[in-house]
């Protein structure tokens, strides 16, 4: 949200403003709750834990397209991406150790000329994004069948702590997810970067006349994006342990998803980070609650389904009240 | 034709100096120059590629995606996007299988099962989006991914029902040596091409995709444009599912995921690009046949599935970005 309305006076009055602003906080707090209440294994330790290691690559990536919708964009390529980088570095490290560092490396090296590649497209020919990361969506899976058509390469136990190891008694997944919160808050809240982004997204025009560098702010969205994609993907690929070619494939939608139903608008310019967290959870606890009353993959699917399009519809009526005043 | 509808019309503003003229010509001409590319390569890296019976297997290939892009390019050329078709393609197939049990003479119920149900889809898609201003990539995301899992819901994950043979005799076999599918889909994009020249429908999706505000100024019902397109794209998303139905049988469950980003390439590379009001279904035949001939001289090449994926990828990155390129900034 970009603008700082007057300031509430009462810690509770904020507390109140902010739930108004973000509705989704009520879904997900009335899940939790419900979650809590109404299934026995829910609230178990267990469970929780559970929750943040398989939220934590969603998380991750959704926070690099809450940034790149901010801008005013969008980057279908996430999910295909994480394949290649869940490919590509199990088959590097292929069960040693020692490759741990240079599969990394090479991911992080995919990521940023992928970033590249599309943030440069899009400032230099106004492609649509998304058809420019729709496009990168095909030809990074068609790289990764190209090199392999199946199952492939393994990560070592060391990698897998990635996904399944603890520091102290919190997942490391988890800490993780919550650095990238952190430092994806605080440079959208606190640095000229966050606020240019805002700027372009709101409008690009303006932006440029007031002097922002808007093609460098778009580049480097996608950039960020890409980035924060190949994390999700090493952390998809220790979670898994080999080199699944489809690995991704579901990240693509549910991030965008968690970002929309967090409350940032599709068009630019408003919403944030805090509320793509919520849309995780409201979708990562709708999943698991789902699964702990053992219900079908397919009634899931209806669900979220339904759920998004609520959420839209509700988001496009508060847009059309918004106008209307 | 007036201006308004010709297929072009984006007001180019001023006299028309080359720079004016060239997204025009670039619009209407870059898919067949692909297809002539496509055509050129493909003879010079194989003798099987231009023979008659290669190309009309291709057309054949082709039809399925080219049906359900015929009416996804109306709502492209409101600047919306329909991704729910693919769901519609599987939903329609399987509804239609399981009406006609095998049976000929359940053969029309299942027709028209299946339109009703893309109509549906399509009308509710259409009505959130006009009425609501629901954003239109996630609202049918979020609609397609409702409707797969309905679909594999009643389902239970196999296929069920069984085509009627009657069904398969009439459309999945050939005249001579053509497709019967290739002819449905020719026959459907020229009704498209005659209800977007000649009627007023099409001609206010063109003034509507280009300025939605002074279409509603001029008496447009804008809303009722909107739905229109929508509902076409279900309708065509459900004659597609039918031509499957046709070529492969009941769906097992996921057939028609992946194929609405076929079709969307199909209509980006034949100039309706989102831009809104520019572009056509005549485009889009030919996007669908270049790509069909894309993917054809890749499994010639001997690439498979990943290399389609490039080429799919390469293809709509490098049109759009050529179309970008050339549309007038504003």
């Amino acid at each position: 949200m970009t603008s700082l309305a007057a300031a509430p006076t009462s810690a509770w009055a904020r507390v109140y403003g902010r739930l108004e602003r973000s509705p989704i906080w009520f879904v997900a707090a009335g899940l939790l709750l419900a979650g809590t209440v109404g299934v026995s294994d829910f609230a178990s330790g267990e469970n929780i834990s559970n929750l943040l290691r398989q939220g934590a690559a969603l998380g991750i990536v959704s926070v690099g397209q809450t940034v790149v919708l901010l801008a005013g964009g969008i980057d279908l390529s996430v999910g295909s991406l994480m394949s290649l980088v869940v490919v590509v570095s199990s088959v590097i490290m292929n069960g040693r150790p020692e490759m741990i560092g240079p599969a990394v490396a090479v991911c992080l090296l995919i990521g940023l000329a992928v970033g590249a590649f599309n943030g440069a497209m899009i400032v230099t020919t106004r492609i649509y994004p998304l058809l420019q990361t729709f496009g990168m969506l095909s030809i990074l899976q068609g790289v990764v069948f190209v090199l392999t058509d199946r199952t492939v390469g393994a990560a070592p136990p060391e990698f897998q702590q990635l996904s399944y190891g603890s520091i102290g008694p919190l997942p490391t997944p988890a800490l993780l997810l919550a650095a990238v919160i952190m430092v994806g808050w605080l440079l959208m809240r606190v640095t000229p970067f966050g606020r240019y982004v805002y700027a372009v997204g709101g409008s690009a025009e303006n932006a440029r006349r007031a002097g922002v560098r808007t093609r460098s702010v778009t580049v480097a969205v996608y950039i960020l994006s890409a980035l924060l994609a190949t994390v999700a993907g090493l952390v998809v690929a220790a979670q898994l342990g080999t080199g699944y070619t489809l690995a991704g494939s579901g990240f693509m939608i549910d991030s965008i998803v968690a970002v929309v139903i967090g409350g940032t608008a599709l068009s630019g310019g408003r919403g944030g980070v805090g509320g793509t967290i919520a849309g995780v959870i409201v979708l990562v606890v709708i999943g698991n609650l789902l699964n702990l009353l053992a219900i079908p993959a397919f009634v899931q699917q209806i669900v979220n389904g339904l759920i998004v399009v609520g959420v839209v519809a509700l988001y496009g009526l508060a847009e059309l009240r918004r106008r209307a005043q | 034709m007036t201006a308004a509808t010709d297929s072009l019309a984006k007001p180019v503003p001023q006299a028309m100096s080359l720079r004016g003229r060239l997204p025009r010509i670039v619009g209407r001409f870059a898919v067949w120059l692909t297809l002539a590319l496509l055509l050129v390569v493909g003879t010079i890296m194989s003798p099987v590629f231009l023979t008659p019976s290669n190309l009309l297997n291709v057309l054949g290939q082709s039809s399925i995606v080219g049906i359900a892009a015929i009416g996804t390019t109306y709502v492209g050329l409101l600047g919306g996007v329909d991704v729910s078709n693919g769901a519609v393609l599987t939903a329609a197939a399987v509804a239609a299988a399981a009406v006609m049990q095998g049976r000929d003479g359940a053969i029309l119920p299942a027709l028209a099962v299946a339109i009703v149900l893309g109509a549906l889809v399509g009308f509710l898609n259409g009505l959130l989006i006009a009425r609501w201003r629901v954003n239109p990539l996630i609202l049918t995301l979020g609609v397609g991914a409702a409707i797969l899992g309905a679909t594999e819901l009643y389902t239970g994950g196999t296929d069920l029902g069984n085509v009627a043979t009657g069904f398969t005799d009439a459309l999945g076999g050939r005249i001579g040596a053509v497709p019967i599918l290739g002819l449905v889909f020719l026959a459907l994009a020229a009704l498209g091409i005659l209800i977007q020249r000649t009627t007023a429908f099409g001609s206010r999706l063109y003034l509507v995709g280009a300025n939605p505000r002074a279409a509603a100024l001029s008496g447009v019902q804008v809303n009722a444009v909107i739905i229109g397109a929508y509902v076409a794209s279900g309708i065509t998303a459900s004659l597609a599912g039918l031509a499957f139905l046709a070529r492969s049988g009941p769906p097992s469950d996921f057939t028609g995921m992946g194929l609405e980003f076929q079709v969307l390439a199909a209509i980006v590379l034949g100039g309706t690009t989102f831009a809104g009001g520019i572009g056509g279904i005549g485009g889009t035949v030919a996007g669908a046949l270049a790509l069909a001939l894309s993917f054809n001289l890749v499994n010639i090449i001997g690439l498979g599935t990943g290399g389609q994926l490039i080429v799919q990828g390469a293809v709509i990155v490098g049109i759009a970005a050529l179309y970008s390129l050339v549309r007038p900034r504003q």
